[in-house]
Parts: C-alpha cells; structure tokens; sequence
C-alpha cells in the first residue's frame, strides 16, 4: 500500500517558507510593500537587456549586413519607422487640437519648435508585457524616460487615442497604466450623459454601469463615447470608443466599451499635460 | 545541490517560463493557458526529491514573481506547496503509472493556474480555461517530461 505522506519531508522548513510566502503575498496586494523591489528589478531588467541587445545581439545580428553593405539603409529604415510613428501621433494631435487644448499656442509652440519639450513629450515604450495584458486584470506598460521621468497623471496616447496615464516613474522608467486595467477610471460622456468607466481586465473594454432610474438615456450598439474631462487627467472631447454590449445587472445597466486606441500596435507613444493649457 | 545544478534548473524553469509568455499570449484566446514553467520546476522536484526543498523552491518561486510581475510571493507560494505536495507523494509516484502521473501534474498546473487567475485575473475568472487547460497541461506534461528528461541524462550532473 502507497504511503501518503512519508516521515522524513522537512515539514517545519516548508511551514515556515509557506508562512512567510504567504505574509509578502499580503503585503504586496495590501500595501504594494515591494513595488519599489520591482520596478527596480524591472529597471535593472530593462537595462541588462539593452546592453545585451546593444553589445552582442545587434552586432552579430549586423554582421551579415555590414558584409552587404546594407547596415545604412537597415539604420535609415529604422529612423524612417520612428520617424513616421511620430508623425502619426503628431497627426492625431493636430487633428484633436481643439480638443487636447484650450489655447492654440500650446501646439503651434510645439508645431514650431524641432525639440522636446516639457508639455509634449514623445517616449518609446521599453517593455509591455502583452502576455500580462491578454490573460490577466494588471495592464501596465513602461516608458523609458527622456530627460527626467514623466509627471505623474501625464496623459499617453498613440495614433488612435488615449491609452492610459502615467502612474508612477522612477530614474530610468515610468509606468503607464492602461484604461482597460481593472483599477483604473475614465470619465466619459455621451451627448449629456456622463459616467466614469472603469477597466474591466480585458485588452480594450471598459465598462460603463449607470441607474436607469437616474439616468433615462439608452444607447444601442456602437453609441460613441468620449472624454469627459471630468477629473481633470484626460483631455475632454475624445474619441473613447463605442459600445459593443449592453445588459442590465442588479437594476444597472452594464455598458461594454471597446476602446479605439490599441496599445500593441506602436512602440512609440506621446505623454501630453493638456491640463497645463486649460 | 551544487550551485551549478541550482543554476541548471533554475535556468531551465526560466526557459519554460519565457516559453508561456511568448505563447500564451495566443493561446489565451482559445482559453488555453499553458504552464511550461511551472511543469519544469515539478519535474525537477519530481525527479530530484533530495535537491528541490523547501528554500530553493521559495527562491525560484520568489524570483519568478519578479520576473513575469505577479504579485510578490504568489509563486513564491504556489511553488512551495506545489514541492511540498510532490515531496510527500515521492514515494507513492513509484506505484504511480505514468497515465496516473500524468493526471496528478495536470491537476496541480490547473491548481497553480486556478490560483494565479484567482489573484491576477479576478474579475474574468474563467473556469473553462482550467478546465481546458488541464487537458493541454496533461500533454504538455508529457513532452516536459521526455524533454527533460533527455536534458537530464545529458547534461545534468548530480
């Protein structure tokens, strides 16, 4: 007859380990006790990466290249990509000028200038783990910084809209997170009808809940849905997204909004402090 | 367990974790969640009972919390208990068929899976990713350990 639980498994040792995994587990959710821990793993992480990617990747990676003499047009390509990402981000801002800024000089300032500055502020996204976006509540992702780290509550948005804020930055990286996360909040509206929606974990979709009993509206599918700029955070006036289901849960009526800005499709994104211009 | 041996399998169980993260972010469309990762480290604790205990299972499981951002000690945890379980059934497994086996890692990914959803993904809770997911770790499991123990034979010295 099998044994089930034989003698001489240190049961003390994994009693004690369990204990104390499980007290850093609570600290972690309860009070974010090592946050500091991990953006500095992540830094480090991030860091190592590069110089890896720097020093042995890309110049093995180039060595057939150099050997074709194509390594110029490689790195011209690689500007041009940037280069056009950028300018999709600068089109979405001009399109939305109205919207983004109460006052014009604000982007004519930065229209005119050729240089970075502090209220515009183009990053590059250092790592997006899009395997933790897919599965799970947490939608997070990191920009390297530029000059110094990115204000706290600057908006990030692509080509195609809003796709979070800025939540914390340390020295090298700052951390976005994302309006489908499931802690995060937008104010929204639709015509006058306002609500703040919440990120529900799933890439994209937030969800809008309301009392009909206080608010009378009904929306159908594909009702548009824009910033209200209630919070003071987000631009008012853009485009969130639209409706893509409705039910009506403990008398509320539960409103699914799939976003417009995807943050998977560029590796560059602007942070913009259009609160400074109201 | 030498430090070497300690790196071998802690890099091992790092590959598998690199492996779910590049393919889950597909697979997790069909409700298919794999945990290579997790396989690894209990193969290793599977077949070296003497050399994964208690502290290098906290270890690994701390650092892999580190590494894929769950929140601090939840593999930490999982992969403690998930040692403990393996340990004190280390002698059973001998009676064990390989089907039987294969079914007992199944149920503990789909445990280690249940659980990361439970803190990570509250609110999407899905049981028919679990439920699918036993299945896919079942054969996983079977490749996991004919890999490894290919790589065991070959490169692992004890």
């Amino acid at each position: 007859m099998a044994r089930i639980a034989p003698g001489n498994t240190p049961k003390f040792a994994y009693i004690f380990f369990i204990i104390v995994a499980a007290i850093f587990l609570y600290l972690d959710l309860q009070y974010k006790t090592f946050t500091q821990t991990k953006n500095f793993f992540n830094s480090g992480l991030l860091s190592t990466n590069l110089l890896i990617k720097n020093l042995v990747i890309n110049p093995i990676a180039n060595i057939y290249d150099l050997s074709k003499s194509k390594n110029e047009l490689i790195n011209k390509n690689k500007l041009l990509e940037n280069d056009l990402e950028a300018s999709k981000i600068e089109n979405f801002l001009i399109l939305n000028k109205e919207n983004l800024f109460k006052s014009n000089e604000g982007i004519l300032n930065y229209i005119r200038s050729s240089s970075i500055v502090n209220t515009f502020e183009l990053a590059s996204v250092s790592s997006f783990d899009t395997n933790m976006y897919k599965c799970c509540d947490n939608h997070r992702l990191f920009l390297f910084n530029n000059n110094r780290p990115f204000d706290v509550s600057g908006t990030v948005i692509n080509s195609q809209g809003i796709l979070g804020q800025i939540s914390s930055s340390n020295k090298r990286v700052s951390e976005v997170i994302l309006i489908s996360d499931i802690d995060h909040s937008i104010p929204i509206k639709n015509n006058n009808f306002f609500c703040n929606a919440a990120g529900t974990g799933r890439p994209r979709v937030i969800e809008c809940r309301y009392d009909p009993a206080l608010w009378p509206e009904s929306f159908e599918l594909g009702s548009k849905f824009f910033s209200s700029g209630l919070g003071g955070v987000f631009p008012e006036g853009l485009l969130i997204g639209s409706v893509i289901s409705i039910s009506s849960d403990d008398g509320e009526i539960a409103l699914e909004i799939k976003s417009e800005a995807d943050p998977l499709i560029q590796n560059h994104v602007m942070v913009i402090y259009p609160n400074d211009y109201k | 367990m030498t430090i070497n041996n300690f790196l071998q399998i802690f890099i091992s169980i790092l590959i598998g974790v690199a492996i779910d993260s590049k393919i889950n972010f597909f697979a997790i469309d069909y409700y298919l969640s794999f945990t290579f990762g997790f396989l690894v480290f209990c193969y290793w604790a599977f077949s070296l009972p003497n050399n994964l205990y208690a502290l290098s299972s906290f270890i690994i499981g701390l650092i892999t919390d580190l590494i894929i951002g769950s929140p601090f000690g939840l593999n930490a945890l999982l992969f403690t208990v998930s040692s403990y379980l393996i340990h004190s059934y280390r002698y059973s497994f001998k009676i064990f068929s390989f089907l039987q086996i294969t079914i007992f890692f199944a149920l503990l990914s789909s445990f280690y899976l249940g659980f990361l959803n439970l803190f990570m993904n509250t609110s999407n809770f899905s049981y028919l990713l679990i439920l699918l997911s036993f299945l896919l770790n079942g054969i996983v499991w079977i490749f996991v350990y004919m890999i490894m123990n290919y790589l065991k034979k070959n490169f692992y010295n004890q």
